[in-house]
């Protein structure tokens, strides 16, 4: 009894400490939220986690082209603009568009006049073959678009030689020539890859993720603690560059890790931070708290990016045409809407909507804002001969609800649905393997760039391979590859003259129900009260442009 | 005379007292009664789901409404938070994310945790009882090819080697010659938590076996002619018993511990069947917005664990009322490697 006594009595003081620790760190949050909007900078921006390297070379995630995009400029970018305005490839460091040879294999591009770099060091033509040698040999996770496509680049990654063959440069007049292997359109979205963001010639060939190398673009790294914080200070330089476009930023900004989403959102709408990371998704609560409290500061922004169920269309029940559009037409995408807590916009296109091609026709199967049609799914699957067939559904752990939801749709239309949820470290390798014979499940899509060729590489039937195979659906369709490879040529540039024909390759798609588009993800946009919210730039490909950050 | 006829012979006896003095502890009809309680309402899940709740437990109703107080409630927010207890037929312990409720799933997942629970544990009481016996009564190779066997197992920490099993098992599932069990079989995650406890019973009772091979009773035995099985069967196990009967208990307890451990890690029970653990799981992505999808399968684990420990520690004090007992306890990785007191290890 005596005991117990003595344990309530410990539980309680020990409650009252925590109680009180967590009053003084609310107050805490509150005193510097009154003494952060006095402030000039810099701003703050919570990050769920580090990014994967700060060596432009290197990074290939979300978090770590979001940090260096303006950091490491390279021959073009991004315009800083909201929606699809922010898709358009414009010149960074290089003086013009490229001219492009007829045969669309050689690119002669010039550079700027008078570029430096943040240490003051004077940016030469031959720095870009550098920088291309650089990602190359430290492994850059996506550098198969540059040894797929420029002429020597695969024969310098297998040692064959000392420098790309396809690239040359002369410092004196600034000109590169890039020499394709073959014409490939979005080889200016190639270029406009923080990877391939110019650093000075003899940086080391050694990845530099705590002491980033110096770059052209307005911002530069310092003070990197791994793990934990870094912060991007004005580039000193950069006021003499005044490249057209690109933004010249008006504070500082220090990036910290917090991995708690929760805390993050506090941080954010108590003001201790000042824009919470877009990578995750704010916490339910948050996001009632969000639009009670911050309505003024926070906004729900568009991602290029498809969420979808593929469907083995090699093999039965779903190499029926008429089972496959059974499937589309019964999704309740409202469903999946929820239980992406909000942040889903249902669509039923394969391409997202900022991304060129992307039709404005009504869906084929019903409205995508709909509960779907069970009734007449039911109908179609019995037509199609395949009831009562068996279907196994996969899917990774975190979206394991999409995957249960997905199943009892097929459960309701007439199919036997098991799953197969596994670890997200193994589920793409699984499905991408043909040895698994994968007949249904869960994808995502997030673009490399924002093109439609990067898309459609999923539904390209030319492209499929044993293991790491993107044509999930096995999709095998002879006018969609020869439209893919005819568009694929088309310059970057002149993308939006080839609107209407990918247009058609996405009506077709639809019609023929490949895949069971779901929608497009969505990703939030909130600051602090201090940040200028309607001045901040949420940009398609990179996230909040930190160089439109403005406090108050 | 008459009377010795018709009394009944010690090893009835004995048991019939321990009955006595096990009802005589209330802490035990309590226990009892919560563990029958829950098994009870679970073996009627179907029945709930059909009659006061009307929907399965795999049944989404994400953009469904339903009537509450008068008012007509999303049962998922556009936000994606499931409605909470509703105290009523439909939804009475609230939603999940997929907008199934909560209330069958609990039942169904207990049905699920149960089932398992009790398969591994006969399994587990079924293998270590065949392991001790030809371990204790043969000794010599064939004991130190088991005891090494038991310690290979008993060296891995039993939720790692479970959640490694379950894992690679979960899609593929597994082979076993006379029948293939598919990844998402119940009797899968059985199986592991079967074979993983099996040294925590084996031991001791290959240690009891050994002391009893060495009473009078089974020396008389053999110079009746009586064979090695019919001692092993006929007259060892029965006084293995009292050690079983403690035993079953407590391996229940740990077996459905385990089995929510490895379903709260996705090595357990596959989607879209529920149990306790995946349930539990499933709500940590909605703490603290919906709290109610962690505390209905947690306050469930906790009642039926608590009840069978304390009936295990009920049925040890009853069997062994001198204090003889067992020293086997529920720790956080599995059973304490406890003998009984004076036996050689």
């Amino acid at each position: 009894m005596k005991s117990t006594v003595r344990m309530l009595a410990i539980a309680t003081l020990g409650f009252g400490c925590v109680s009180t620790i967590a009053a003084c760190g609310s107050g805490g949050n509150n005193g510097s939220s009154g003494k952060a909007s006095a402030a000039a900078g810099p701003a703050t921006v919570v990050a769920a986690s580090f990014p994967d390297s700060l060596d432009p070379q290197v990074g290939a995630t979300t978090g770590s082209t979001e940090a260096t995009w303006n950091v490491y400029l390279g021959l073009y970018t991004y315009a800083h603009a909201n929606g699809s305005a922010g898709t358009q490839v414009i010149p960074a460091l290089a003086s013009s568009l490229p001219k492009i040879s007829a045969g669309g294999t050689l690119y002669t591009i010039t550079l700027r006049r008078g570029l430096v770099y943040s240490d003051g060091a004077r940016v030469k033509a031959s720095d870009f073959a550098f920088a291309i040698r650089r990602a190359i040999k430290l492994n850059w996770g996506n550098k198969g678009f540059f040894t797929e496509h420029i002429a020597g680049a695969e024969a310098f990654d297998e040692g064959k030689s000392s420098s790309i063959s396809g690239i040359s440069s002369d410092d004196a007049t600034g000109t590169i020539a890039i020499r394709l292997t073959a014409p490939y359109g979005p080889f200016l979205n190639v270029l406009a890859f923080p990877a391939a963001g110019l650093v000075p010639s003899g940086t080391p060939m050694k990845a530099l993720p705590n002491d980033p190398p110096p770059g052209a673009g307005p911002y530069e790294i310092a003070h990197v603690v791994p793990g934990r914080s870094f912060e991007e200070r004005v580039n000193p330089h950069w006021a003499a560059e005044a490249i057209p476009g690109i933004p010249k930023p008006s504070v500082a900004i220090e990036v910290k890790v917090q991995s708690n989403p929760g805390a993050q959102a506090n941080e954010a709408l108590g003001g201790s931070a000042d824009l919470f990371d877009w990578n995750t998704p704010l916490p339910p609560a948050a996001v009632q708290q969000a639009k009670r409290e911050a309505s003024g500061r926070y906004a729900v922004e568009p991602v290029a990016q498809v969420t979808f169920f593929f469907l083995d269309t090699q093999e039965p029940p779903f190499n029926s045409e008429a089972a496959r559009q059974a499937v589309v037409t019964a999704l309740n995408r409202p469903a999946y809407e929820r239980l992406a807590s909000g942040y889903l916009s249902p669509g039923c296109y394969f391409l997202p909507p900022k991304i060129v091609g992307h039709p404005s026709a009504p869906c084929p199967y019903g409205d995508p804002n709909g509960n779907g049609d069970v009734a007449k799914a039911k109908q179609l699957v019995r037509q199609s001969g395949t009831a009562g067939d068996a279907v196994a559904v996969w899917g990774d752990s975190p979206h394991k609800e999409f995957v249960d939801n997905f199943a009892q749709t097929l459960d309701a239309i007439g199919y036997r649905a098991s799953e197969r949820v596994i670890s997200p470290s193994t589920y793409f390798p699984t499905i991408a393997s043909l040895k698994t014979k994968a007949q249904a499940g869960w994808a995502e899509w997030v673009q490399d760039f924002p093109n439609p060729v990067d898309f459609y590489q999923l539904l390209n039937g030319k492209l499929i391979h044993p293991e790491g195979n993107l044509d999930l659906s096995l999709v095998r369709d002879p006018v969609l590859e020869a439209g893919i490879e005819a568009l694929g040529k088309v310059p970057a540039s002149q993308l939006s003259s080839v609107a209407g024909r990918w247009e058609a390759l996405e009506r077709r798609t639809a019609q023929k129900a490949y895949v069971a588009v779901i929608g497009y993800q969505e990703a939030p946009k909130l600051t602090s009260a201090r940040v200028n919210f309607g001045a901040l730039v949420f940009s398609p490909v990179y996230g909040p442009d930190w160089t439109t950050i403005e406090l108050k | 005379m008459e009377v010795r006829e018709h009394s009944p012979p010690p090893g009835r006896r004995r048991h019939a007292s321990a009955w006595r003095r096990l009802l005589r502890q209330p802490a035990a009809i309590v226990a009892a009664c919560v563990l029958l309680g829950i098994v009870t309402l679970c073996l009627l899940a179907p029945v709930y789901a059909r009659e006061v709740a009307h929907t399965g437990p795999d049944a989404n109703h994400v953009t469904a409404t339903v009537s509450v107080s008068g008012r007509r409630l999303d049962v998922v927010s556009p936000t994606g938070v499931p409605i909470g207890p509703t105290w009523q037929g439909r939804f009475l312990f609230g939603a999940d994310p997929n907008g199934r409720d909560v209330a069958v799933r609990l039942l169904y997942g207990g049905r699920n945790s149960l089932q398992i629970a009790a398969i591994a544990t006969l399994l587990t009481m079924l293998l270590a009882v065949i392991v001790a016996l030809l371990a204790g009564w043969f000794g010599g190779a064939l004991d130190a090819l088991l005891s090494r066997l038991m310690d290979l197992i008993w060296s891995y920490p039993v939720l790692l080697l479970g959640v490694a099993l379950g894992v690679t098992l979960a899609v593929s599932g597994i082979d076993l010659g006379f029948t293939t069990l598919k990844g998402g079989s119940l009797l899968l995650p059985a199986l592991i938590i079967g074979v993983v406890y099996v040294p925590y019973m084996a031991r001791p009772l290959r240690a009891q076996t050994i002391e009893l091979a060495r009473r009078e009773f089974v020396d008389a035995a053999r110079q009746q002619g009586l064979s090695g099985a019919r001692i092993m069967f006929g007259e060892i196990l029965p006084n293995l018993s009292s050690s079983v009967v403690v035993f079953a208990p407590l391996l229940l307890a740990n077996a459905i511990l385990l089995e929510s451990g490895l379903s709260f890690l996705g090595a357990g029970v596959q989607a879209p069947a529920p149990s306790w653990g995946t349930m539990i799981s499933e709500g940590t992505r909605l703490m603290p917005a919906a709290i109610h999808l962690v505390l209905a399968p947690g306050l469930m684990l906790l009642a039926a664990v608590l009840s069978a420990n304390v009936l295990a520690e009920a049925a040890r004090d009853a069997l062994d009322p001198r204090g003889r007992r067992l020293r086997v306890r529920p720790t956080a990785g599995g059973l304490d490697r406890g003998l009984p007191d004076g036996e050689p290890a």
